[in-house]
């Protein structure tokens, strides 16, 4: 067996089980983690970049994967409740919960939050889905109806039209 | 698992006071490797392309066949993905979708919730986009198949394409510079207008 056929598994198992791997090599997050007075496991600076990278996906999620039962889909709009805001004032939640808020200061979608904070997709899902819950987001979703909403689409074909 | 209601609020309506944030409308920009979908994607959108893409390795050489003359050396094997904000109350999503088949397994994700697609065809590799066309065709996802010309390489026209990729007669055809924000832009509305027929057809 060459090499570089090996090399070429290895990719495709990495990526197929995004949850179990080690994880590709997150983008830089977008912003420089803030001060998390609570999360001393997650210490600043490059050790605690080494430090985070040995954190399995499974462990932030408790091992659920999907946003499956709270609807939470890539697309799905989140945004800070009132409660969020407040949560993210005081830093209150630390650690991936703490930074999933912090991106969502302003309106993100779920993909938006993963490739952000840089965890994998299913990853935000579960996590958005927890701060839902916990009333710190709000989220919107699309459904299919849409695509049979006239006035929707043509508002839509306006907005894009007037790029 | 999805509610009937267009939009779902995710908090119960008496506490929903809060604002919530945008309606999410999602496109996918499908097609064979190293077609464009991510220069497409770009094109339009308002921030520099996010993903959760991997560089592919030397180890791709032979599997994914980029085409004579091309200088890619790295592909999207997950998805990435740009935003244009419409107005107000909905944000456009368009995700670049990766078009080989071992990547199927994807593709149900991406799809559910979609407006409708855009495919992308090289002209000198049109069964590329072969899978691609399958599945939005299998799913009844609305879809135009857009040209990427590569300013000017092709010699094939438009229905010279189309007669090849053998769509149905309804699908649009379009030309397309994947660089040209002009161009993804008219791609786009192609696609809404014919999703608006279809919605009024409903």
């Amino acid at each position: 067996m060459n090499p570089d056929a090996f090399e070429e598994f290895e990719e495709f198992d990495e990526f197929d089980r995004p949850f179990l791997g080690a994880g590709a090599p997150a983008p830089a997050p977008a912003h420089a983690a803030p001060a998390h007075s609570t999360a001393p496991a997650v210490a600043q600076g490059e050790d605690g970049e080494e430090e985070r990278e040995e954190v399995r996906a499974y462990l932030l999620t408790g091992g659920r994967t999907g946003g499956g039962t709270a609807g939470i889909a890539m697309e799905t709009t989140a945004v800070l409740t009132p409660q969020g805001e407040q949560a993210v004032a005081s830093g209150s939640l630390s650690f991936e919960p703490g930074l999933v808020l912090e991106v969502c200061a302003q309106a993100r979608s779920v993909a938006e939050v993963a490739a952000l904070v840089g965890i994998p997709l299913g990853v935000a899902q579960v996590l958005v889905g927890d701060l839902v819950g916990r009333e710190l987001l709000i989220t919107t979703s699309t459904a299919k109806s849409l695509a049979f909403d006239v006035s929707f689409i043509e508002r839509l074909i306006n907005g894009v039209a007037a790029l | 698992m999805s509610l009937p209601s267009d939009v779902r609020p995710s908090v119960p309506v008496d506490r929903a006071a809060v604002k919530r944030p945008p309606i999410p409308v999602k496109i996918l920009v499908s097609g064979g490797f190293g077609v464009g979908k991510t220069t497409t994607v770009g094109a339009l959108s308002e921030i520099e392309p996010l993903s959760t893409e991997a560089a592919m390795t030397s180890a791709s050489v032979g599997v994914d066949y980029a085409g004579e003359g091309s200088q890619k050396t790295t592909t999207t094997v997950a998805m990435d993905f740009g935003r244009v904000t419409i107005d107000d109350s909905i944000i456009l999503y368009m995700f670049g979708t990766p078009g080989q088949d071992r990547f199927g397994f994807m593709w149900n994700d991406l799809a559910d919730g979609a407006l409708g697609g855009i495919v992308l065809v090289d002209p000198s590799r049109i069964d590329d986009c072969f899978v691609a066309l399958d599945y939005f065709e299998k799913i009844g996802l609305p879809f135009v198949l857009a040209v990427n010309s590569f300013a000017g390489r092709s010699q094939l026209t438009l229905e010279q394409v189309r007669s090849a990729a053998n769509v149905d007669p309804a699908v649009p055809v379009v030309a397309l510079d994947a660089r040209s924000r002009e161009d993804v832009k008219r791609a786009v509305l192609t696609l809404l207008q014919l999703i608006l027929s279809r919605a009024k057809a409903a």
